[in-house]
């Protein structure tokens, strides 16, 4: 995520061309939002002893489990003929790429057409347990959570597709109020995932991340070039990461597993 | 009904300025909160830190997008609206006046010669399509 942040600067002072990056986790790892508070959100004790990474995103929203999900980030600026400006028009033009990927696998996604809560102070920690608009659900169940930061004309979205889920191991790490039990009930009720439609493996992300380059490109009618870091947005991340961990939160780099191929 | 006060200076980063001598107070625009919708969190610097103008001096959060403010001046802050903290809906609910986030003491008053006024910004956001 320091990769994201440090090609959204370089977005930002038009340096770097619009960029969409997947990639997965080599270790799961929670991700908070800029303004979530660490220890009032995250159990860090449970984190350390399931061996979960804590990182802070600079996009807002809630925190997420990563691990068995695919990670998007989609950082232009907000003048690129895709977008119209605001937050809520941005999602709307990438969650029409995100649907038509997943519709392609056949699973049948629907716009949230407004913030729902699902689960009130019991799950106020977790970023699944309340859709925002036009973010995507299954028959009312979220599969994708996205955020944003916006800077200086331009953004970067982040987002979450869900693989597969683990309600109680998200339970586990996120802070909450009441029975753990009850907890996990309504979050489990609250989402779905790629496995609740057909089998899953250790190529599935690989496969999704195909899908979904298919359909940026169909939606938007765009031929992304797959490329590397430019020299800057290397040397950006890797400022980003040492002042991150000076600050004591992890910044999730480098990950080895982590796809640092930008499409 | 967006408002656009006579008497302010406007970025084009949808921040307005009001100027008193050298001091410039600096909120975000009753047009930018309106597009933001609520504000759930916000953080900004200190007295006594250095803002320069084009760079970030705090965030806004709403509707899960984090909004960085970008300066629309350079000097040191020597007020921070701690009323925020009670109450973080002034922003939305009165942007140009008790939701102020900062105060700057200005260090080259001739940057405001950048800024807009209020025909100015209201062609600025008519010209970015920016109104709904």
């Amino acid at each position: 995520m320091a990769i994201d942040e440090a090609v959204f600067r370089e977005v930002q002072d038009r340096r770097s061309p619009p960029t969409i990056r997947f990639y997965g986790w080599s270790r799961p790892s929670v991700s908070i939002g800029y303004f979530q508070d660490l220890r009032g959100e995250v159990d860090l004790d449970a984190c350390r002893r399931l061996g979960v990474d804590v990182v802070r995103r600079p996009t807002g929203g809630k925190a997420v489990l990563h691990g068995s999900d695919l990670t998007y980030a989609v950082i232009a600026r907000q003048e690129e003929p895709f977008f119209q400006p605001g937050i809520l028009p941005t999602y709307l033009a990438i969650s029409r790429c995100l649907s038509r990927a997943l519709r392609d696998w056949g699973i049948p996604v629907d716009y949230a057409e407004d913030g729902r809560p699902t689960g009130g102070e019991l799950l106020a920690a977790s970023c699944f347990a309340k859709p925002s608009r036009y973010e995507l659900l299954v028959s009312a169940r979220k599969i994708c959570g996205s955020a944003q930061a916006r800077s200086k004309g331009a953004f970067l979205q982040h987002g979450s597709i869900l693989i597969d889920f683990d309600a109680l191991r998200s339970i586990e790490v996120l802070r909450g109020t009441g029975q753990e039990q009850e907890r996990v009930r309504m979050l489990a009720a609250s989402v779905t995932c790629l496995r609740d439609f057909q089998p899953v493996d250790g190529e599935t992300p690989l496969r999704l991340s195909r899908s979904l380059e298919e359909a940026f490109r169909g939606e938007w009618g765009i031929r992304p070039a797959a490329a590397g870091l430019t020299e800057r947005e290397r040397a950006l991340a890797e400022r980003i990461g040492r002042e991150k961990h000076a600050s004591g939160v992890h910044p999730g780099f480098p990950t080895a597993g982590e796809n640092d191929e930008p499409i | 009904m967006k408002a656009f006060p006579d008497d302010l200076y406007y970025s084009r980063e949808h921040l307005w300025v009001r100027v008193e001598g050298d001091m410039a107070t600096i909120g975000i625009t009753d047009y930018a909160q309106e597009r933001l919708g609520e504000v759930h969190a916000i953080e900004l610097p200190d007295v006594e830190d250095e803002v320069e103008r084009d760079e970030p001096f705090g965030n806004v959060e709403a509707v899960k997008g984090v909004v960085e403010l970008i300066a629309p001046v350079t000097g040191e802050v020597v007020h921070v609206n701690e009323d925020l903290a009670d109450d973080i809906g002034i922003i939305n609910s009165d942007a140009h006046d008790t939701g102020w986030m900062i105060v700057v003491a200005m260090k080259d008053l001739d940057e405001l010669d950048d800024l807009l006024d209020a025909r100015g910004y209201q062609d600025f956001i008519l010209d970015e399509g920016e109104v709904d």
